[in-house]
């Protein structure tokens, strides 16, 4: 489990987090959600020391992730950047690179490496494109094939920064079945999304940010998250009860409406 | 199991051609040595050589094919460890200033009258090392873009080679062999002064080998790489002394010889995939060979003149290049 207590960090001087406490934890899907620039690509690459901490601690299992080396980080979590480059590279290749934090100098990769770089390729419904390269997929294909690395690396926590995004919704839809997977598959799956609809039908713990702090945290099926997520995008939101769940509507507040 | 059949093919079909020319540019030349004569000339060894042809082939012909080949060899290499670190496919060591730096250095060598082999190789280390440092660590520092590494690289290059140009004008001593060196050119290559370059060359190719999961990984760029465990800023900086290791040496014996680390990858990426598993075997070889073949024809075309081989390359890689990219809709990267 991950735990983020009172975090402060940013770049140069200037926090983009502040104070932040949050847990993720094994089995659940963590969607956070935020207007642009309010942190939370910031904090996902805290968590992989991307960006220095300013005040407070990130504990994974009761340790600081500043003891950790960068192996030993990367096998218990696992980041996929949102900056992703299309490399000329085959996919299979890519995936077994999951393995690397688990090698030592001079890292080649052994058969069980392999092995389980195939069952990665397999689960991502990837097996005939092993040997293609990855710049010749789709977009949603290369999103996979990033999915499946990180599933590769083995860790308990995956962290994804906008993991649907220039996506169309065939691939947007098949990308959340993986990761429903993932988190069944007893792994803590941290999202960062822009599509509030996606996020309210994910989340099993919903984080709304603004600013650099957390306006709301908690199951969007059981607590409603609605004014926080107005006041984080002010927009107005009507959630409507639908036989199987919650439906939610946007549009843009009109003027002098309330908050 | 076709594309890998078809990669080691190439491969061989590289390494086959890279054979071929180090015999030919053995042989060929102002005086011609027919197969046989060549076999016994080599077979009298370096330090027992007693006939003409064995004079030709260990004094002159042998050293000057190995320094192709190390350069050729080296140069692409390095044009592959600064595309993959920078993510930059249009960088390459003669372009951001690397082989510039290391030229400054030599120059500075050659007129401080330090003429001993190591003592060139380690300056113009040195040179090409503060050169990519140089543009790197700014390049990082200001979150520079790819056209704004590349615009740095050129500044950092033009200036490097205008003080080169000043030092070898205000001390003739320098500037004695200034136009082969700046074109590039092996025709005053010895063993003596090719050992330590070699040496360095040999050693820097062994250890990016023994990194090439590393390379590819940082290819994928920074936050992907930091994620998958890799220490990004320790690495970054051992592959750019890598880079520079392998183009200062070559530079030190070879001149700046520009082009070669930007058409041997960018042809080897066409050609076997960008993985450097196979990128790595693949520059090594026929950057060996391109540059080999180039000198082999820069000294018979005009035969008995000799133009210095950088204007051949650029002769030859211009237009190949041109061609490559020409061919595919959009060029590279599209």
């Amino acid at each position: 489990m991950i735990e983020l207590h009172q975090l402060t960090a940013g770049y140069e001087h200037k926090a983009v987090l502040k104070g932040i406490d949050l847990q993720f934890e094994t089995g659940k899907i963590t969607v956070l959600v935020g207007p642009n620039g309010c942190g939370k690509s910031t904090l996902l690459k805290t968590i992989v020391r991307l960006v220095e901490i300013d005040h407070g601690q990130i504990l994974i299992d009761s340790c600081p992730i500043s003891s950790l080396s960068a192996p030993l980080l990367a096998q218990r979590v696992a980041y996929c950047a949102q900056n992703r480059k299309a490399p000329e590279m085959e996919v299979l290749k890519m995936i077994l690179h999951g393995r690397f934090a688990y090698l030592r100098y001079p890292r080649r990769y052994r058969p069980e490496d392999l092995a389980i770089a195939r069952q990665a390729l397999h689960w991502a419904n990837l097996d005939a494109y092993a040997e293609e390269r990855v710049s010749k997929l789709s977009g949603g294909m290369q999103q996979k094939a990033y999915l499946a690395m990180a599933l590769a690396q083995d860790a308990e926590t995956i962290l994804l920064d906008e993991p649907t995004s220039y996506l169309d919704i065939v691939h947007q839809l098949r990308l959340m079945e993986l990761v429903r997977t993932l988190a069944q598959a007893n792994k803590a799956v941290v999202m960062v999304l822009h599509d509030l609809t996606m996020a309210l039908e994910m989340a099993d713990h919903l984080v709304v940010m603004k600013e650099g702090q957390i306006l709301f945290q908690g199951n969007p099926k059981i607590h409603d998250p609605s004014l926080s997520i107005e006041e984080a995008f002010e927009v107005k939101l009507e959630r409507i009860a639908v036989p199987h769940g919650w439906h939610y509507h946007f549009r843009l507040r009109s003027e002098g409406e309330e908050k | 199991m076709n594309k890998q059949r078809h990669v080691r093919i190439i491969l061989f079909a590289a390494a086959g051609l890279c054979v071929g020319i180090f015999f030919a540019s053995v042989a060929l030349g102002s005086v011609s040595l027919p197969f046989f004569k060549l076999l016994q000339a080599l077979a009298e060894g370096p330090f027992e050589v007693v006939s003409t042809a064995g004079r030709i082939v260990w004094y002159v012909r042998l050293p000057r094919t190995l320094a192709c080949m190390l350069a050729g060899a080296a140069l692409a290499v390095s044009g592959v460890i600064v595309q993959n670190v920078l993510s930059n496919r249009l960088a390459s060591p003669s372009i951001i200033g690397v082989n510039a730096g290391a030229g400054l250095a030599v120059t500075i060598c050659c007129a401080l009258g330090w003429f001993s082999g190591w003592l060139i190789a380690g300056f113009s280390f040195l040179g090409a090392l503060l050169a990519v440092l140089l543009v790197a660590i700014s390049a990082q520092q200001i979150r520079a873009s790819r056209t704004t590494v590349i615009l740095g690289g050129v500044a950092v290059n033009s200036c490097l080679n205008a003080a080169s140009e000043a030092i070898a004008i205000l001390i003739p001593e320098a500037g004695m062999q200034a136009a082969d060196f700046r074109v590039g050119g092996f025709s005053s290559v010895a063993f003596p002064r090719l050992l330590p370059a070699a040496i360095l060359i040999v050693l820097g190719l062994l250890l990016v080998i023994s990194l090439t999961n590393e390379l590819e990984i940082i290819g994928l760029g920074e936050e992907t790489a930091q994620g998958l465990g890799m220490s990004v800023g320790k690495m970054r900086t051992l592959f750019l002394a890598l880079a520079a290791l392998l183009a200062g040496a070559s530079v030190s014996f070879a001149g700046l010889l520009g082009f070669v680390g930007l058409i041997v990858p960018h042809i080897g990426r066409r050609l076997v995939c960008g993985e450097a598993s196979k990128l790595l075997p693949f520059c090594i070889l026929s950057g060996a060979a391109f540059v080999c073949g180039c000198d082999l024809l820069a000294r018979t075309l005009f035969s008995p003149f000799e133009i210095p081989v950088g204007i051949l390359i650029s002769f030859l890689g211009g237009p190949f290049f041109l061609f490559l990219l020409l061919r595919r809709k959009g060029g590279f990267g599209s």
